[in-house]
């Protein structure tokens, strides 16, 4: 072997790895990548003109200025459209399934079918309509049995009677206003209550009769189990809608932080929710009757479930099934029906560690899947479980603002931002790993519990850019606000040096999924700050949110 | 080579900063894809008004009785090749109290701002109607003033 014909090879060798380099990243990549670069760089539509102390407006591509926020379903009635309510949501989710598609709740081994729910939430509905109460007060998880059907015959109740459901963070210790009803979890519980069962008209206990306390003769207790007795499977809901479209500024819910501050919601915000889910998937891969929604437990305790409704329902609509899960039960193997998976970020590492697949293989291909992913191209090749994975197609990471509290009070001094670029959220880097190795697209989502029904953000379904480990450090990219909710940043006194010419500041946020403060003095506080930051045109700072709006039209939320 | 490189020995494309925040992204290039700066609202004098038609500028903005709105949604009737063309960038009070989209209803930058005062009691309220339609429609983002030197 002489040099010449090593220095040939070489530069033959270099000859081929550039032609291909050429090819691959001129013209193959371009063909199989799942969005353009184009697109992820525009994702917001941008009004053309800004206030002097804040941002231009900011909303998602999907509804461009000029055009309305998602509002509702958009059903037919007669020559008018209407936004739905719950009592159509329901209806159409019967219709759909023919009661026959299922949810499985923490629990229990069998799963119930949507015939059999809508039969219990009736009977419960048939004794719970006829005695006028006001409020009925939820104080257990949505993800049990007798909370979803307690839950159900509420709304139920709610669009016949004008009663509301009011969801509860934990038995309340202060008598609440209006409430008539309550539904605790056990026996415990109730006798707990030391005194307190006397500010209701009835108490609902979803345990077991047999296990009673000595009560009066006439006592205002009773059981699920004895609502629900004698209940038949029932596939049939009729909902007969207003002439009008008044029937979606009905109230939905109430829901009652742990911090003592009770939000209103309306129809609108369930429904615009659904709808906002449904808008999000992109063409070739929208919801379908094969769907499996997997819903982390710790999502659907009573307060925090006003997450869940949106998608909740949205799957029901399109025929699919639903499971909840205890999220230290959370492993592959539990998810061989899944295909869209609802947890918090923290979990989703217990998740990842349930395998044990490892090996030089592994990693190689772990490797390449995160180098095509950051190339804007999904692929399964890195798969860790492929037999209990196969249908999963979207995982959705919850991710919530670190003081819902401050949100929640209003307060007129604006707290100062304390940059600490420590990421609790997994870094863009992190969730291409999480995309290789559950092969599936994961959707970071920003939510502000108890203020705001579903995600404020999102990330795009086929995002899958990596940022400079500076860049993550600094921010968490939560991608474009949902299409129900536009925002804009404001400039505060007490954080001069976030450059609003920058798209700096702090947020700002309106449309249909806000709830409204019940208490009179956080409503006023409430208009207050609104007056202050938004010229009273229905904005609702985010008190302590600060973040940027990107270049690509993205909201970036600095850690905190 | 970034991509077989990664392919080979391991490691991830990163995209453009988009935040501005360590200097190396586009924040402050001058990328064709990137959305032009929004406008600040505020005072609009005849002659920063007049870009805003649509053409040099991709925004439409109208003024009314001193009054600028944003109508680049409506750019199918005010941007160029819309029947009202002519009002893009421009006070378009007397065309619209007129009914007229001559270019002879519409005062240059340069010219004083119209004062309106020799308008009809027909031609006021067909201006009233006009400028209700556009508060409905369009949001109000400035007021024209005379640019001392130029229209005083």
């Amino acid at each position: 072997m002489n040099w010449s014909f090593i220095l040939q090879l070489l530069i033959t060798l270099l000859v081929i790895l550039l032609s291909a380099n050429w090819l691959l990243s001129s013209f193959l990549l371009d063909f199989k990548r799942d969005l353009t670069a184009v697109a992820l760089s525009q994702q917001s539509s941008i009004s053309s003109v800004r206030k002097e102390n804040e941002t231009a407006y900011y909303r998602s591509i999907l509804v461009p200025t000029g055009f309305p926020l998602t509002t509702g379903l958009g059903l037919s009635l007669k020559y008018k459209i209407r936004n739905g309510n719950f009592g159509d949501v329901w209806n159409a989710i019967m219709e759909v399934s023919k009661g026959k598609n299922t949810i499985k709740f923490t629990g229990d081994e069998k799963s119930l079918s949507l015939g059999e729910l809508n039969g219990m939430a009736k009977r419960i509905f048939g004794k719970l309509s006829t005695e006028n109460f006001k409020n009925i007060g939820i104080s257990n998880s949505i993800a049990t049995l007798e909370g979803f059907t307690l839950t159900l015959a509420s709304l139920m109740v709610s669009l016949k009677t004008g009663s509301i459901p009011h969801f509860l963070p934990a038995v309340p210790r202060q008598r609440v206003n209006d409430l008539d009803v309550l539904i605790i979890d056990s026996w415990r519980s109730f006798k707990m209550l030391n005194g307190s069962e006397d500010w209701y008209r009835l108490i609902i206990v979803c345990d077991d009769p047999t296990r009673s306390p000595e009560l009066d003769a006439n006592s205002k207790v009773t059981t699920w189990k004895e609502l629900v007795e004698g209940f038949t499977n029932d596939t049939e809901y009729q909902y007969t809608p207003p002439d009008d479209n008044s029937d979606d500024k009905k109230p939905f819910a109430y829901v009652t932080s742990p911090w003592n501050g009770t939000n209103s919601f309306n129809q609108i915000c369930l429904v615009s929710n659904i709808a906002e889910f449904i808008k999000g998937f992109p063409l070739g891969n929208e919801l379908n009757k094969n769907e499996h929604l997997t819903i982390s437990s710790k999502l659907a305790t009573s307060s925090t479930s006003l997450q869940i409704w949106g998608k909740l329902f949205a799957v029901l609509l399109h025929g699919g099934c639903a499971s909840f899960i205890n999220p230290a039960n959370l492993d592959c193997k539990s998810l061989q029906e899944t295909t869209l998976l609802f947890i918090e970020t923290r979990d989703v590492a217990k998740l990842l560690n349930s395998s044990s697949k490892s090996g030089l293989l592994n990693r190689i291909c772990l490797s390449w899947a995160t180098n095509l992913l950051s190339e804007g191209i999904f692929t399964k090749i890195a798969k860790m479980e492929p037999h209990s994975l196969d249908r999963l197609r979207c995982v959705y990471l919850t991710d919530s603002i670190k003081d819902a509290e401050v949100i929640s009070t209003f307060p007129e001094k604006i707290p100062i931002l304390e940059k600490k670029n420590q990421r609790t959220t997994p870094s863009t880097k992190q969730l291409n790993k999480i995309r290789a190795q559950l092969a599936s697209r994961v959707v970071l989502e920003l939510y502000c519990p108890y203020a705001i029904m579903g995600p404020v953000a999102h990330t795009n379904f086929y995002d899958y850019r990596v940022f400079e480990k500076s860049v993550d450090d600094s921010v968490v990219c939560y991608g474009t606000l949902s299409t129900n909710l536009e925002g804009k940043m404001v400039e505060t006194e007490t954080n001069p040096r976030l450059n609003i010419e920058k798209r700096q500041g702090m947020l700002c946020i309106r449309g249909f999924s806000i709830g409204k403060p019940v208490e009179l003095d956080r409503l006023e506080k409430a208009l207050h700050l609104a007056e202050r930051f938004g010229g009273g045109e229905g904005w609702m700072p985010l008190v302590g949110v600060f973040g940027l709006w990107g270049q690509d039209g993205c909201l970036y939320i600095y850690n905190q | 080579m970034s991509f077989i490189k990664n392919l080979l020995f391991g490691g991830v494309k990163t995209s453009e900063d988009p935040t501005g925040l360590t200097g190396s992204g586009g924040s402050n290039t001058n990328d064709s894809n990137k959305p032009s700066e929004p406008v600040v609202a505020g005072n609009f004098f005849p002659r920063t008004l007049s870009k805003f038609n649509g053409h040099d500028d991709e925004k439409i903005f109208i003024a009314i009785r001193g009054k600028v709105y944003d109508c680049t949604r409506g750019r199918q009737f005010y941007g160029p090749s819309g029947p009202y063309t002519n009002f893009a960038g421009h006070d378009a009070s007397r065309g619209l109290a007129l009914n007229s989209f001559d270019l002879d209803v519409i005062k240059d930058w340069d010219q004083p701002i119209d004062s309106l005062n020799d308008l009809t009691r027909e031609q006021i309220d067909a201006l009233d109607e006009w400028q209700e339609h556009f508060e409905n429609k369009y949001p109000c983002i400035g007021t024209l003033i005379p640019e001392p030197g130029v229209n005083v």
